[in-house]
């Protein structure tokens, strides 16, 4: 077929029209965003206003994910060097009161302020990932609280819209990791990373919501879940559940136990081994320390089988190879036996959450030499 | 592929990059593959019903024009109806056909039940098989030159634009377009570009936003109160409108970037003075096919028949209850799309025989209210319509007319959730934006607001609201259409 190509533009005239009226607001969207990162009093306000966690996750958990990470982008702006980051899952955002633990290292003289940097799912390989946010400013230490799912070898896929880092995932990630994502996760990762306002839409679209119906409140709240909203917990019954198979849409999180225990080159091993190389070359001191779970986990239908001691051996032997101080399980062995101290099979209840805290508050200033003044 | 989605963002940067390259077959044949990548997504197997249309169309209608015999042309055509519509068949309704079956034959007490075939339906297939059945009709008829190639052919039916939910392109406009292929002209350009956020303003900030309300409210059929079952049926009309429309200028925006005109598929179908002028302006590709290729062809051979010939009206009338009732059962296989479209097809007859309205003698402003009346009265038939359409069963719709009627249930509001006061802004703005657009004749391939602005503020202007849409967008859903 013999197309009339005589009466079309020059490529290169065509290449100016999609600079001009395509590209151009595209950087456009993309500089508003970056300087919207950079912005720490329109973020700080945003995130001052952000829903409390049992609005956002009415639906799904996307916009309170979305919302923690707001919460953490200002977080990073923060130039303070006097800060230690608590890193680590849900168990983090809800088992570690920083203001009650500032206070109290304020009272004794520690010359630190502690920053809870907990994000609901957060898994070892997404460390790397988020380094931007950890590293910046060069905190006085970053603390990584693990669970014993978090170094596992599969990809959270509700997450990569949210925390993602191209460069870190293929220097990571195997083909098959990378598979698991999909295309279409791999672009929603990837438009996420260039902009902000794609990254934490959901949170930004409640607030605006929010101040268009009149209904703008603060939310000072630094953890999830409500203090005092729910009863404390009583003694659990020790009935194994039966555990759940591959197939089952929540195995994910099942498997991930499993190949935390069982296998030493998962994504999640290698991704602690790369955030210790990123943060040496940063010049920013890490800890590792197990974060508490239940003993009546080991009953429920995700952890079953999954011994902490396995998972507290490989962590040990990583932080000591690269010459990363690591806390033994010993330090929060108690709490874990003690069910009343927890409201499900991952989260603290709020008498948890204070002992848990105070515990952090003597431990720290000792493992980081941090020192009272 | 969704038009909503990143990987379509990606998607649609290699495809201009390449356009932009490359020239000639070449160009050609990369957006051909890119289009079938893009069917492809959804699930690849089903790319070889597209594949297996495009040749057997081709081949037919090649063979049609190297031969002069009238009755193999029509033994051809009668090929080509038959693959196409088998596969429609098979894939859309025979479930729909097998299942109904049994349910009959229970009912008679009958003991045969056929296995129920597990198809999955290919998205878009009844958009691509109208296109490629139009093409081998009008060639038939004389309408259109053939294809020049197996790979404009292919271009035609698989150009990702218009591929999974219309608008339908016919042949004879687009064929020439293929010949003198010129992408990326300014004016064009930014006027495609102004479609493009016209119709993702549609879809992600109005039928998205929408979409959990309208789910939320059918899924408490039963329990609607007559305001909150008028309600309902409203904002569905809002969803169903904004989510199609949307699609269609988002593809006619993407379409006209790439250098092709493809026609409008709604023009304010709510603020239609009749119903027959509702399917002038409601999905227009696909009512003038039907008018095309169904109506009048049904007409003329209904008015041979000798047993109608006493009465005029019998065969037109007789013609669009079967169009009708096709076209809804073109929607998708269940009893309440054949409902609407018996439905729709009682309107339509019903407003064709009743005598012309003659031009008033009245004032203007007792004219305007006459009008303004009839407009709403259309709308209310309309939203009845919607009702059978969207309901899970006819069951329920009827149901839900009737409280609508103010029969049964309770007579007062009693909506509460979700129709709160956020959402009933939503409403206002959708149907404020929709006056606003009419009252102004803005359609953007004529009266382009982004082309009278001054060059420098374009990109301000075009990132402002690109930026204002995805914030404000709900939770991104497929588009309703790609199920038909």
């Amino acid at each position: 077929m013999e197309s009339d190509d005589s009466s079309e533009a020059p490529r290169l005239a065509q290449a100016a029209v999609i600079a001009r009226e395509l590209a151009l607001p595209l950087l456009l969207i993309l500089l508003v965003s970056s300087m919207l990162t950079r912005w720490q009093y329109a973020l700080a306000w945003i995130n001052r206003h952000r829903p409390p966690y049992l609005v956002a996750a009415k639906t799904t958990l996307l916009p309170h994910v979305q919302c923690q990470m707001l919460n953490l982008e200002v977080a990073t702006l923060d130039p303070a060097p006097d800060r230690v980051l608590v890193v680590g899952s849900s168990a983090v955002v809800n088992g570690v009161d920083a203001a009650r633990i500032t206070q109290r290292w304020k009272a004794v003289g520690v010359p630190a302020r502690l920053v809870n940097f907990g994000v609901t799912g957060l898994m070892s390989y997404e460390l790397p990932m988020i380094a931007r946010h950890l590293l910046a400013n060069r905190p006085r230490a970053v603390v990584f609280l693990y669970n014993t799912f978090s170094f596992g070898d599969q990809i959270h896929r509700d997450a990569v819209g949210t925390r993602w880092n191209t460069g870190e995932a293929l220097r990571s990630f195997s083909l098959d990791a990378l598979r698991a994502v999909g295309i279409e996760g791999l672009c929603d990762a990837m438009l996420g990373e260039l902009s902000i306002v794609l990254r934490l839409r959901l949170a930004f679209k409640w607030v605006l919501t929010d101040a268009l119906a009149g209904r703008l409140t603060t939310n000072d709240l630094a953890f999830d879940l409500v203090p005092g909203s729910v009863p404390r917990p009583k003694i659990r019954a020790r009935v194994m559940q039966p555990p759940l198979l591959p197939g089952d849409k929540h195995y994910w999180h099942r498997a991930c136990y499993l190949e935390s225990v069982t296998g030493h080159d998962t994504i999640g091993w290698r991704g602690l081994r790369r955030f210790f190389e990123l943060a040496r070359a940063a010049g920013v001191p890490v800890l590792v320390a197990p974060a508490p779970e239940p003993d009546f986990a080991m009953y429920g239908k995700y952890k079953q089988g999954v011994k902490d001691e396995v998972v507290d051996r490989t962590a040990t032997s990583e932080c000591r190879v690269a010459g990363v101080p690591c806390i033994p399980r010993s330090w929060c062995q108690d709490l874990q036996s003690d069910d009343t101290l927890f409201r499900d099979d991952a989260h603290l209840h709020d008498v948890g959450r204070d002992l848990l805290s105070d515990r952090l508050a003597e431990l720290l200033p000792r493992a980081l030499g941090l020192g009272a003044k | 592929m969704n038009f909503v989605s990143s990987i379509f963002a990606f998607f649609l940067l290699v495809v201009m990059a390449g356009v932009c390259m490359l020239r000639g077959r070449v160009r050609l044949m990369f957006v051909t593959v890119m289009s079938f990548a893009f069917y492809a997504e959804a699930y690849p197997p089903h790319v070889l019903i597209l594949v297996f249309t495009c040749l057997v169309d081709f081949l037919v209608v090649r063979a049609m024009s190297a031969c002069g015999d009238e009755r193999r042309r029509r033994a051809l055509l009668l090929v080509s109806l038959g693959v196409n519509l088998g596969l429609l068949g098979w894939f859309k309704y025979a479930r729909f056909l097998v299942a109904t079956t049994n349910d009959l034959a229970a009912w008679l007490n009958v003991g045969v039940r056929l296995p129920v075939p597990e198809v999955r339906l290919p998205i878009g297939i009844s958009f691509f098989t109208f296109q490629s059945l139009s093409y081998t009709l009008d060639v038939y008829r004389g309408h259109c030159a053939p294809a020049k190639s197996l790979l404009e052919f292919a271009f035609f039916v698989s150009f990702f634009p218009q591929l999974v939910a219309g608008p339908i392109v016919r042949a004879a406009t687009f064929l020439p377009q293929v010949g003198s292929f010129r992408p990326f002209v300014r004016d064009r350009t930014i006027r495609g570009i102004e479609l493009m956020l016209v119709g993702y303003f549609q879809k992600c900030v109005v039928a998205d936003n929408v979409a959990p309300i309208v789910d939320a409210a059918f899924a408490h059929q039963e329990a609607f109160g007559w305001a909150a079952a008028w309600l309902a049926a409203l904002y569905f009309a809002v969803q169903i409108y904004a989510d199609f429309a949307g699609y269609s200028n988002i593809a006619r925006g993407v379409a006209l970037v790439l250098g092709f005109d493809f026609p409008v598929n709604f023009r304010w179908p709510y603020l239609s003075a009749d119903i027959v002028e509702f399917w002038r302006r409601w999905h227009m590709s696909l009512s003038s096919w039907i008018r095309d290729y169904l109506f009048l062809p049904a007409s003329m051979s209904l008015m041979r028949v000798r047993a109608l010939s006493g009465w005029v009206l019998a065969a037109p009338t007789l013609a669009t209850l079967g169009s009708m009732l096709l076209c809804g059962i073109w929607h998708g296989a269940a009893l309440t799309f054949v409902a609407w479209g018996l439905y729709h097809g009682v309107l339509v007859s019903i407003t064709n025989l009743m005598p012309r309205r003659r031009k008033s003698r009245g004032s203007r402003v007792l004219e305007a209210a006459k009008q303004a009346a009839r407009r709403l009265w259309t709308f209310v038939l309309v939203l009845g319509g919607w009702v059978i359409f969207r309901s899970g069963s006819l069951t329920a719709a009827a149901a839900h007319l009737g409280v609508m009627l103010g029969r049964g249930s309770l007579p007062a509001m009693s909506g509460g959730e979700p129709f709160t006061g956020l959402s009933m802004a939503l409403l206002a703005l959708a149907a404020g934006l929709h006056l606003l657009t009419w009252f102004a004749e803005y359609e953007p391939e004529k009266r382009s607001v982004l082309v009278s602005t001054p060059a420098w503020l374009r990109p301000v202007v075009v990132a402002t609201v690109a930026l204002t849409i995805v914030v404000a967008a709900g939770g991104a859903g497929s588009f309703i259409y790609f199920a038909f």
